[in-house]
């Protein structure tokens, strides 16, 4: 391990990242509740067709979200890669259903740039900013913004 | 100010308590007048002298003041000095509110003004003191009550000031003996664990508290008298108890209690303004001061030996947190019964041993011990989901009581004289469904005061009693409780209502024409409905009924209205014992599970594929199920969700995709012009299927769950049904929040989610509920409008040749049977089939009409009719269908025998056959008695029946039926010209046949006249109708229709004519 992750500072901040559509996104990692891969969803007929479905979390009712619908991007398809990002927004847990989920990244704030008016045909306003990596360009998600019905 | 808060709280509970009552109590009192129930004064007397016991030492000034001059006039009431008129009550009870709103603010209560209450208190008792101390209009001074107070001088010298004086006279006169006993705080009490109030409500069950102190000034200067390191609390207590008794009484030393001798008291002067006594300095004085008094000390030093924990018990359902705004911070507590929490207790225990017993068979592998202590488990869990949920339940007395607090202020202040009955305070409902049912109730308790009952003039005019009564009543019905709420005042007039609704423009005209009263009363659940002229600050504050039905829906519950106008309403409402855990029917659609609340639930259907036929039509667009003489209309999940609809292999137990998208397709009623007859198709592919597929005849049965939301019924029609489950209803997230085909969703026992059904909103989805219905659109409704004006009636459509259509009134069919050509038998030039143990008589139309002979094939359609008691067969082509249709009749272009007119069904010329004149050129043997009968009466002169029918095809009709027989008809063309015919020719006219739905005036009025009327009210009334509702019936009865007759039941009709005639 390199020196840069044991000084995380205040001024750090984690994002986990995660492919959805093929572009590839973050989510401030604090926002996390977990990560998991349950399917056993129930679906909701008649309900905004980006609703997966509900779940059930140890007990606890979890809209599934598919992430990709939600941002006008493809549809999440199925696959052995496919997570549930578990968020907490608004005093509820919400699931985000994404393609498969990268690394976390460790940043300063001043590195996040801010959002153009639309990142690989997604709506600039769900992006608090972007992150630029040496090789890929990281959209930060608004996740209160995201989940607005 | 008040450091220990345990004393404090304990002392507000205690006073709460002591409070709760009063309410009633002062009402009962109220009633009783004069006539004093001395038991009850006495009651309220204690209560108010509890509360101003404990004030005193807690230093709560205000309080203890308030308190004193509402326990002055109670005393005088006990003493028959006053006599508690409503006016003394009125104010009493402010008295009490107030007192019981200071106790709930204790942090503040010294600081609040109660001028207004000291004075009105006073007024009433200076009013009967016979020396008049301050006279009204003075200037009044909160601390200065106009009282007589008095001193008291101890042989020691000391003295107690400021006692009143009226209340030691009253002792007096009473026989007992004044005492004045020092206890000590210290030794006395704190040291034996005892507590203050304790030791007052001890004494008070002896004798009379009038007052109590905390000598604290004295805990210094004291030490001569050889008592030092002591904190006295002197109460002043009459009793009957002679002197020998008081030490064992009282428990403390002789020398600490004083015996009070006249000579003792003497008058204190009656300026309020005096200068403070030197020694015991009232407690209130002190603590008048909003910061910390020293007072407080001993009260801490008290409870802090007080070393048990007591439960803290707050009553539950005063809304008393929020208005706590600073300090007390009461817990949102709950008083459970300690024989409930035992056997909580011994169950957790049981539970324990259960697990333990399971883990052991599970260590050991025993498969019948695991299974033994798993179906204990399952009991228990059980008994204590049962059990805690008792804890939850109060008894809705809790909430009900103050509705006679609400009844009384209200008539007064609207003048008007009500009795309000409560039964069935026992009833006990979930915590939370009583505090949200508290605002509701309210509601419709000030509607029925406010706008239910007459004020007593307009009562006694109408012949009523002049005192209007509402009755509360809350009783179990069915694992719901119910609360009627009904009253005897004016009562809800639908058509006042539905024209106001009109009026503003949230209903159309049309619409309403259609509905049933019932339906008209229940137009004022529309939002933005209100029907008070003005708007009073009882009622009519802008909230509706409609915010009462969202409120009492939100809680599972339902809502109806009955209502006779001028006698009364009756407003029932239906509420589940508990939200948190719901029975549940589970069903499947698709590849999920839904449940439906058993409250909903009321049966469950399952139709054979091979009955489906027969037992589901349709109706318009609407699939209907007819359920013992009922038709209970359809509603498919899986189309209203638009869900994939799939059947379970009998034979792999998988489940496949239906490919059958619309439930229509499994039936055959279905009949599209310009398209091959869906029957004959089915009948093909069924032949066809049976071959290669026997599954498909298990798995197309319907299963029907028949529900109810409000009035309303209909069937849902699901997948499949499981079992019955008791579920916990879970939120869902906010995303879902506009589905509201769901009430919440629910956790398996697989761990998956189930959704729950809201079945009110599905109805409502579906357009079916009858309110929802009434605030559709006016564009829907005047598209209607002309459909509405003319008379529907139900007809089976079916054909003869393959491009003759006919149709028959469906009331008269019996039944329709498929029967196969070879059975059918040739005897006597007449077709036969045996059936049913007899010979069925076969017909076709070409017998009579001039139509072409049917088809021969291998299997025959029967409508089987009944006229005349006898059963007879008209063979036909299908599809036989049955329809609602608008009447519009051409009774001329193609009228022939046995055919009473044509008319456009589903762009088919039809033919309507008569079957009555069909049988009867058939068979006119049959009819030979009556037609004896028409001829001998006609030649009698007839008897003449008054026949009102709007629709010029239907007066026809009914008027040759009734001419046949020998009757004569005069005719009118609505209700309006019936009335002015009957008053012409009144003597002449034997019996009254009427329409209902007719223009001018409708058969409802046009009876109502009749039977109102003494001149005419000796004739009977026929009522004849398209579609008989339940609703429209029970209208009919009301107003005095003595029959109902469906048109076109030729035979029923006379029958039911000559039956009024006595013929």
């Amino acid at each position: 391990m390199t020196k840069e992750t044991k000084e995380t500072t205040s001024n750090d901040i984690e994002f986990s990242t995660f492919y959805v559509g093929g572009a590839i996104c973050g989510i401030d990692i604090l926002n996390i509740q977990e990560i998991n891969k349950h399917f056993e969803i129930t679906q909701v007929p008649q309900s905004s067709e980006y609703v997966k479905g509900i779940l059930n979390l140890r007990g606890r009712i979890v809209t599934i979200i598919d992430l990709g619908k939600k941002l006008g991007l493809s549809p999440v398809a199925p696959s052995k890669d496919n997570r549930n990002i578990i968020v907490n927004s608004e005093d509820e847990h919400i699931g985000l259903l994404v393609d498969a989920i990268s690394d976390v990244v460790i940043t300063q704030k001043e590195k996040i740039e801010s959002a153009p008016s639309n990142i690989g045909g997604v709506k600039g306003k769900f992006f608090q900013g972007v992150l630029k990596t040496k090789n890929q360009l990281i959209g930060i998600l608004d996740i209160d913004e995201v989940l607005k019905e | 100010m008040f450091e220990d808060d345990e004393t404090l709280q304990m002392y507000i509970e205690e006073s709460l308590d002591h409070l709760a009552d009063i309410e009633s109590d002062l009402l009962t009192i109220e009633e009783g007048g004069a006539n004093i129930d001395l038991d009850l004064v006495n009651n309220v007397f204690r209560a108010a002298h509890s509360v101003k016991g404990g004030a005193g030492f807690m230093g709560l000034t205000t309080i203890k003041n308030l308190a004193h001059h509402l326990e002055n006039v109670l005393g005088m009431i006990r003493n028959r000095e006053l006599i508690p008129d409503s006016e003394k009550i009125s104010i009493l009870l402010k008295g009490f509110d107030e007192l019981e709103s200071l106790l709930k603010n204790i942090q503040t209560s010294n600081g609040v003004d109660i001028s207004a209450h000291v004075q009105a208190l006073e007024n009433i008792t200076s009013a009967t003191t016979p020396e008049p101390v301050q006279k009204a209009g003075q200037e009044v001074q909160v601390a200065a009550p106009a009282e007589v107070l008095a001193d008291i001088s101890l042989r020691d010298g000391r003295k107690f000031q400021q006692v009143p004086l009226k209340e030691i006279e009253t002792c007096k006169a009473e026989g007992k003996n004044l005492f004045l006993v020092e206890y000590d705080l210290i030794n006395d009490i704190q040291q034996q664990s005892k507590k203050p109030m304790d030791v007052l409500n001890n004494l008070s069950k002896t004798g009379t508290v009038i007052e109590t102190r905390i000598d604290s000034g004295s805990a210094g200067t004291l030490g001569d008298a050889g008592m030092p390191g002591k904190l006295p609390f002197q109460v002043l207590f009459a009793s009957i108890i002679e002197h020998d008794m008081a030490e064992t009484l009282f428990g403390v030393a002789n020398r600490c209690i004083h015996v009070i001798t006249d000579d003792m008291i003497s008058s204190a002067a009656d300026s309020t303004g005096e200068t403070p006594p030197p020694l015991p300095q009232p407690v209130e004085i002190v603590s008048a001061a909003p910061q910390p008094a020293p007072v407080a000390t001993p009260a801490v030093a008290v409870a802090k030996q007080q070393n048990k924990p007591t439960i803290q018990e707050a009553p539950v359902d005063k809304p008393q947190e929020k208005d706590l705004a600073i300090g007390g911070k009461p817990q949102n507590s709950l008083r459970v019964n300690v024989g409930l929490l035992d056997t909580l207790m011994n169950l957790a225990g049981e539970l324990v041993l259960s697990r333990n017993q399971l883990l052991q068979g599970v260590n050991s592998s025993n498969i019948k011990a695991t299974e033994l202590s798993s179906q204990r488990i399952d009991m228990i869990t059980s008994e204590l989901q049962e059990a805690i949920m008792r804890t939850r339940m109060q008894p809705i007395a809790n909430i009900l009581n103050k509705f006679t607090r609400v009844v009384r202020d209200l008539s007064h202040q609207l003048g008007k004289s009500i009795d309000l009955e409560i039964e069935g305070k026992d009833v006990e409902l979930d915590k939370t469904i009583l505090e949200s049912i508290n605002d509701p109730l309210t509601h419709l308790i000030r509607n029925s005061v406010d706008h239910g009952i007459e004020t007593p003039m307009e009562r006694e005019q109408m012949g009523k009693d002049g005192t209007g009564k509402i009755v509360l009543k809350a009783f179990h019905d069915a694992g719901q409780v119910n609360l009627v709420i009904s009253d005897d005042g004016r009562g809800l007039y639908p058509d006042k209502i539905a024209s106001s609704a009109i009026e503003k423009g949230l209903i159309s005209e049309s619409r309403v024409a259609e509905m049933s009263d019932k339906q008209k009363t229940e137009l004022i659940f529309l939002p933005g409905f209100s029907t008070a002229k003005e708007v009073t600050d009882v009622s009519g504050r802008g909230v509706g009924m409609d915010v009462v039905v969202t409120n009492i829906e939100a809680l599972g519950g339902i809502i109806e209205l009955d209502s006779t106008p001028g006698q009364g309403t009756d407003i029932q409402i239906k509420l589940p014992l508990t939200l948190a855990i719901i029975p549940s029917q589970i069903t499947s659609v698709g590849n999920e599970r839904y449940a439906v609340p058993q409250v909903n639930l009321n049966e469950l259907l399952r139709i054979p594929a091979s009955q489906i036929k027969e037992k589901i039509e349709k109706v318009g667009d609407a699939d209907v199920v007819r359920l013992r003489g009922e038709l209970l209309p359809l509603l498919d999940l899986a189309d209203m969700l638009g869900i994939q609809r799939t059947y379970v292999d009998p034979e792999t137990g998988e489940k496949h995709e239906d490919r059958r998208t619309r439930i229509a397709d499994r039936r055959s009623k279905v009949h599209m012009p310009g398209e091959v007859s869906v029957s004959e198709n089915e009948t093909e592919n069924k032949t066809k299927r049976e071959k290669s597929d026997r599954r498909y005849r298990a798995s197309s049965a319907i299963n029907i769950a028949v529900v109810s939301a409000g009035a309303f019924k209909y069937g849902l029609v699901v997948d499949q049904l499981h079992d019955s489950e008791e579920i916990v209803v879970k939120p869902v997230g906010r995303h879902l929040k506009k589905c509201t085909a769901y009430a919440g969703a629910t956790i398996m026992g697989d761990g998956k989610v189930a959704l729950i059904l809201d079945i009110s909103n599905l109805a409502q989805m579906a357009e079916l509920s009858a309110v929802a219905e009434a605030s559709q659109n006016a564009a829907k409704a005047a598209e209607e409008e002309e459909a509405a004006r003319a008379d529907k009636v139900a007809l089976l459509t079916f054909k003869n040749n393959e491009k003759e259509h006919f149709a028959a009134p469906l009331s008269i069919v019996e039944r329709i049977e498929r029967i196969k050509t070879s059975d059918i038998e040739q005897i006597g030039g007449r077709k036969v089939v045996q059936y049913r143990g007899g010979s069925l008589p076969l017909y076709e139309l070409s017998q009579v009409v001039n139509v072409q002979q049917l088809q021969d094939r291998d299997q025959q359609e029967v409508i089987v009719f009944k006229v005349k008691d006898r059963e007879l067969g008209l063979m036909v082509t299908p599809p036989v269908d049955a329809q609602e249709v608008v009447l519009n009749i051409d009774s001329s272009t193609l009228k022939q025998p046995a055919i009473s007119g044509s008319m456009i069904i589903n762009n088919h010329t039809t033919l309507l056959v008569d079957v009555f004149e069909l049988v009867k050129t058939l068979n006119p043997e049959w009819f030979e008695a009556e037609a004896k009968a028409a001829a001998t009466m006609a030649e009698d002169g007839g008897k003449i029946i008054l026949f009102a029918e709007d629709s010029a095809f239907f007066r026809n009709q009914v008027k040759q039926f009734m001419v046949e027989d020998g009757f004569k008809v005069i005719e009118a063309e609505d209700g309006l010209i019936a009335w002015e015919l009957l008053k012409e020719r009144v003597d002449e006219i034997d019996l009254v046949v009427t329409d209902l739905e007719m223009p001018n005036m409708d058969g409802f009025e046009f009876t109502k006249r009749i039977k109102n009327d003494p001149a005419y009210s000796h004739l009977s009334v026929i009522a004849l109708t398209s579609l008989a509702s339940e609703a429209h019936i029970e209208k009919g009865r009301s107003v005095g229709i003595d029959e109902y007759e469906i048109k076109l039941d030729r035979e029923k009709l006379m029958a039911v004519i000559r039956q009024y005639m006595n013929l």
